[in-house]
Parts: C-alpha cells; sequence; structure tokens
C-alpha cells in the first residue's frame, strides 16, 4: 500500500492534468477513449496514475501524449513528469539492463592505453635485444682482429705475453738479475733449482751461480742433442731490444720488445731460432758459455739456430 | 588474425542503412551519426577509374541536383536496398572512418546492418558485401521491424503481439511481433521518397512547375500532414513554370499536400489493414489492446497517427525519437549479443 501511496505522490499530477484537460473541454471518458480508439480502462488508469495497470512505458508514454495532444495539453511537459515519477524502476522493464560495468571491453580508454603500452613494451624489447647481439657479435669480431694483428692464435694454448719477469720483491726472488719462467703453460710458479736441475739457471757474468747449477750445466753442455730440451739460453737486455725465440715445433717461446735490465731465460725443445732485433744491446749466454753474435749479425740484427 | 588485432581499436555498431538517411549507433555511446545518405562523386575523366568520392552526408545532400556536369550527387540506396554496390560501400567506409576518427589502425569493427524484411537473399548479400569491403570485421543482419521494436522500447520478449510500423525513407516495414520472433511481416515499397515524388507529381501536375527533390523534401517537413487539420498552413515555393521556361513563385497550403500525399499513404493504411488480417487472433486482440507503434522519420508526418488510428480504428502511438529507433535497437541488439549470445534472436 505505502508503494501505491508512493507512487500516486509521486506522479499524481499526470493524471489530475489530463483528468482537468478532459474535463476542461467537457468529455466524457468514453468519448476520450472513443476518439483515441482507446479502451476506457486505459484512459482511467492513465487518469488515476495506476501506469502499472498498462503496458510497457513506451505505450503508457504513446497513450499520454495522444490524449495530450487530444486535449491541447504540454505532452512533453506530461512525460517529462511521467518520467521524473516513474524513474525510480517502478515501470516494466522491456528488456533486461545490459550493462556490465565490471567487464573491460576493448573500447575502454585504459585497455586502449593498456594495449598501446604492451606494444610499445615489447617493440622496446626487441630493440634492446637486437641491440644487445648486435654489440656482441662486433665485439666478438673485434677480439678476433685483435689476435690476428698480434700473431694469432697460438697451437697449445701458449700464452705469448710471457715470459713473466719476477719482481726483486717476489718472494720466489733468487737472485738479482736472474728470472725464473715456467713457459709452456706451465704454472709461473718458481721451481726450486735445485729440485729440478733440468732446468738451469746460469748466469756468471751477472750473478752468483750455485754450483749444483754449474755442474748440471756442464753435463747439459757436453751432451746437447736435437730434439731434447735445451739446456739453457739466457739473454741479458742492456738496450731495448726485439726478441723472437721459436723451438724445434716453431713455436714462439719468446715474442716481445724486451726493456733494459730484463733478463730472459728460454728451455724449449732444440734447436732454438733466434732473432735478435738490437743485437748490440743484448749479450747471450747458451749453456752457461757467452755466445758471440758477431758471425750472426747483419745490420744489428742477429739470427742463429741454437743446439743445432 | 590482423583484423583481429584492429579490432581491439574499434568499436561496434549498429547501422541503420536507410535510403534517406544513415544512422550511426555506436555500443555505450549512442547515436553518434545521422547523415543523409548521398554520395557526390567527381569524374576526372572518361575511364571508370577516375572517379573520385567528392563529398559525403550532409554536404553531399547540398549538392543533390546542384550539380556542375563533372560532379554527380547520388543516392547510392533504393527502396531500402542497395542500387549502386560500389558507391555504397565507398559511404560506409567513410561513415565508418569518420566514426572512429583518427586511429592507429584501420577500423574494424562488428557491423549490425538493419535490412528490409521484404529484401531479397541477393540484396542482403549486397548489404552484407558492401559492409565487409568497408572494412567490417564481421557484419550481422537484422530485420528492420525488429530493430524498430527493440529500439523503440516494445516488449518483444513477451508473449503478447506488439505491431510495429517502421516508415523508412525508401520502405515501410510493418510486423507483429512476440517472443523475440517476428509473427508476420510485410514491407511496400513506400516512404518518405514516394511522399516526395507524390508532392513533385502534384505541384506539376497542378501548377506547371517542376521543384527539385530537396524542395519537395522541405514542403514535406513544413506543411505536410496526412490528416485534415483545423488550422491551414501556407508555404511560398519557387520552381520552373514549364510552360514559360522560367523560376515563378507559387504557395501551397497544407490541403493541398494532403491532398497529394492521398496514394502513398493510402498505400500505407493499405498496408497495414492486410497485416491486421493475416495476423493470429490472439495477437490481433493484443495489438488492438495496446496499439500500434510507429517508427522511422516518416512517423514525423504530422497526424500520420490520427490517419491510421481513423482508418483502423486501432490505438496508435508515436514512438519516441521516431528517427533513431531503428539503429537504437540495432545497438540494443549487440548489446544482447554480448550478454546473450547470438541465438536470443533470429539474425542472420
Amino acid at each position: 500500500m505505502s508503494e501505491e501511496d508512493t507512487h500516486d505522490q509521486s506522479s499524481q499530477t499526470v493524471g489530475e492534468r489530463l483528468r482537468a484537460g478532459r474535463e476542461l473541454k467537457q468529455l466524457s471518458r468514453e468519448d476520450l477513449a472513443n476518439m483515441l480508439h482507446l479502451q476506457v480502462t486505459i484512459i482511467d488508469a492513465l487518469e488515476t496514475d495506476q501506469f502499472d495497470r498498462l503496458a510497457a512505458p513506451t505505450y503508457t508514454k504513446g497513450y499520454i501524449r495522444s490524449v495530450a495532444r487530444h486535449l491541447d495539453l504540454d505532452s512533453d511537459e506530461l512525460i517529462r513528469l511521467f518520467d521524473s515519477g516513474t524513474s525510480t524502476g517502478s515501470g516494466p522493464e522491456i528488456l533486461p539492463q545490459v550493462s556490465r560495468p565490471s567487464q573491460f571491453s576493448s573500447t575502454d580508454k585504459p585497455v586502449k592505453i593498456m594495449t598501446y603500452l604492451i606494444s610499445l613494451g615489447l617493440v622496446l624489447l626487441l630493440l634492446i635485444w637486437w641491440q644487445s647481439k648486435f654489440i656482441v657479435d662486433h665485439g666478438n669480431q673485434q677480439v678476433d682482429t685483435d689476435a690476428v694483428s698480434a700473431g694469432g692464435p697460438y697451437p697449445g694454448g701458449f700464452d705469448y705475453t710471457y715470459p713473466s719477469i719476477i719482481h726483486p720483491d717476489d718472494p720466489f726472488y733468487r737472485a738479482p738479475d736472474s728470472a725464473i719462467d715456467a713457459p709452456g703453460g706451465t704454472k709461473p710458479d718458481i721451481p726450486d733449482p735445485a729440485a729440478n736441475p733440468p732446468i738451469l739457471d746460469i748466469d756468471e757474468g751477472v750473478g752468483p751461480a750455485t754450483p749444483a747449477a754449474e755442474t748440471a750445466d756442464s753435463t747439459a753442455v757436453e751432451t746437447p742433442v736435437a730434439g731434447a730440451p735445451s739446456a739453457g739460453l739466457v739473454i741479458t737486455v742492456n738496450e731495448e731490444a726485439w726478441i723472437e725465440i721459436r723451438d724445434a715445433n716453431d713455436e714462439k717461446l719468446y715474442l716481445d720488445i724486451a726493456k733494459p735490465g730484463e733478463t730472459i731465460e728460454v728451455d724449449g725443445e732444440l734447436p732454438l731460432s733466434v732473432v735478435l732485433g738490437n743485437a748490440e744491446g743484448v749479450s747471450v749466454n747458451w749453456n752457461g758459455k757467452p755466445f758471440d753474435l758477431g758471425p750472426h749479425s747483419s745490420a744489428g740484427v742477429a739470427r742463429f739456430q741454437l743446439g743445432e | 588474425m590482423f583484423s583481429q588485432l584492429r579490432g581491439l581499436f574499434s568499436n561496434d555498431l549498429s547501422i541503420d542503412l536507410g535510403t534517406a538517411n544513415t544512422l550511426i549507433y555506436v555500443r555505450g555511446k549512442g547515436i553518434v551519426l545521422n547523415e543523409p545518405s548521398v554520395v557526390a562523386i567527381r569524374k576526372d575523366g572518361d575511364t571508370i577509374n577516375a572517379k573520385s568520392i567528392r563529398a559525403v552526408g550532409t554536404e553531399a545532400k547540398r549538392m543533390l541536383g546542384r550539380t556542375p556536369g563533372h560532379i554527380t550527387a547520388i543516392r547510392p540506396l533504393k527502396d531500402g536496398v542497395i542500387a549502386d554496390f560500389t558507391v555504397t560501400e565507398k559511404m560506409l567506409q567513410y561513415f565508418i572512418h569518420a566514426v572512429h576518427g583518427s586511429t592507429l589502425f584501420k577500423p574494424s569493427p562488428r557491423v549490425l546492418v538493419c535490412v528490409p524484411c521484404g529484401s531479397t537473399q541477393v540484396e542482403r548479400r549486397a548489404i552484407r558485401e558492401s559492409a565487409a569491403g568497408a572494412g567490417a570485421r564481421s557484419v550481422f543482419l537484422i530485420e528492420e521491424p525488429m530493430a524498430a521494436a527493440i529500439g523503440a522500447g516494445m516488449p518483444v520478449s513477451d508473449a503478447r503481439g506488439s505491431m510495429v510500423l517502421d516508415i523508412g525513407g525508401g520502405t515501410t516495414e510493418v510486423a507483429v511481433i512476440s517472443l523475440n520472433g517476428i509473427v508476420y511481416s510485410d514491407s511496400v515499397r513506400i516512404g518518405g521518397d514516394r511522399f516526395d515524388e507524390a508532392i513533385i507529381s502534384y505541384v506539376r501536375r497542378n501548377y506547371g512547375s517542376l521543384i527539385g527533390d530537396a524542395t519537395a523534401e522541405n514542403i514535406k517537413h513544413t506543411i505536410g500532414c496526412a490528416y485534415p487539420a483545423n488550422e491551414v498552413r501556407e508555404m511560398e515555393v519557387r520552381g520552373r513554370n514549364l510552360a514559360e521556361g522560367i523560376p515563378r513563385s507559387f504557395t501551397l497550403n497544407s490541403n493541398e499536400i494532403l491532398e497529394s500525399l492521398q496514394e502513398p499513404l493510402a498505400g500505407i493504411v493499405g498496408a497495414v489493414k492486410n497485416a491486421l488480417e493475416k495476423t493470429p487472433p490472439e495477437l490481433g486482440s493484443d495489438v488492438a489492446e495496446r496499439g500500434l507503434v510507429l517508427t522511422g522519420g516518416g512517423a514525423l508526418l504530422k497526424d500520420l497517427d490520427r490517419l491510421l488510428m481513423e482508418e483502423t480504428g486501432l490505438p496508435v502511438i508515436v514512438a519516441e525519437d521516431p528517427l533513431t529507433c531503428v539503429a537504437r535497437g540495432g545497438g540494443r541488439y549487440l548489446e544482447m549479443i554480448e550478454e546473450y549470445g547470438k541465438d536470443i534472436l533470429q539474425v542472420e
């Protein structure tokens, strides 16, 4: 009942106005119904604001418009009144409301923006990946060319920066002018000369040699056999000089510009082929004896074979 | 696959491809386009390919009958169906682009097009292909009276008969709908255009003057009526006098226009009576109780409801905003597809 009351209150004016208009024209309900080909019950329902007795709102609005026009009333205003009275949803709903606010549609702005952003992100990632790939490829190429310019890759993993010169501060430093070599990829740990007799350390002119070394040295000199490990080549550098030393297998044992004051000690398979770029700036000791570079020098460059 | 992707950036559209006006309803936005179905084509040479679109819609309509030799303003639809396939396609393409504005991707929307219920399979196929050619991802066709009834807010899903009369530019559709389906439908090729033609021939016959389509339409909008009214309205019209060959001005009144429209109006009344005759009695009684709903641009003709009321003895109601009912109904149907699936109504 209370619902009907509120319904009446909110839209009473529509029915009242229609009735007032009809009475002003001095028409009965039946007359009006006949003129508009409507049933009297419809006119009755309209004038008593019982819109729920009528069909869908479309029809109700149509009836109101027809009646209003016939009675010379303002139909638009009556329709507005009717709409405001039924805006609470009391009128029958024609079709189920089809609004699903929870579901995103592809036309929604946020979805569109997100799609654009994701596409942009993917493109950026692709660019970054391509860039990094390009840099890696380029970098590899760079390393390769570096290796080639430095003499190419060395078989057997030979480290061409060899030999390492032992600094006097080093705990393995033994003699002031002697350096310890560990060719062929062996550790640069300095072996004890006494424990390793084949590796000789002879440097008579510069530093003191141990007697044990001398003994070993003399045996090595007496039996220089081709193909056997060399007994010892010691090069003392006085002036900067290019030095290249290859063993019997043509493997580079030393390939560098030696600095003044360095002592280069090389072991390798005999015979050793030696090139000294500045023959006058170096002194060579072969198996503990000074080696005369004079016959092998030409224009300051000495080329010779040792242990043949 | 690309059309699916582009579909993400497109809106679903409901298109009322009418003879006189094309309306586009965008789901969630409402009616966004209401333009006359007119295309102005410029001919740049003698070859077929030398044609280009000069204007579409309102701008093209202003050119109707006022074009120089190299431009032709044409209406690509006639009697509710496509008369010029290529031009219709171009027009649809233009409208779809206009609705989407400038976007990064070429729009590829799902499109629902309303077709007259009397159209043949060939005519429907032409509309479908035309919409697909204009960039639609998928095309649904819905019969105009159904769309009109949904758009007018009629209770189409009820087990009660609802009768709708949709008077368009080219055709008039009458249908009785119950339980989401069309029980009876008929289509007559009488519409707003026939009203214009009737006015033109009346003026020619009685005044010996020739007036253009646009003038005739203007007369119809201003003083046209379908039932004798208490007040008589007048309008001054200029046309070319056929005897003298020079433009002359004369005055027409609403009663003359009423007289001129008798023939097409009788055709519409006949169609409604025919429909009532063929409606099953149960549904007929529902219609007699609740009335007939008028939609379409033709419903705006003054006192047309009154004429039908008198002729049929039924209550007649003009829907709210009758011009956009079909497009709105199509849009509502697109929403219903999302909600309930495609099977809720019969569409092709």
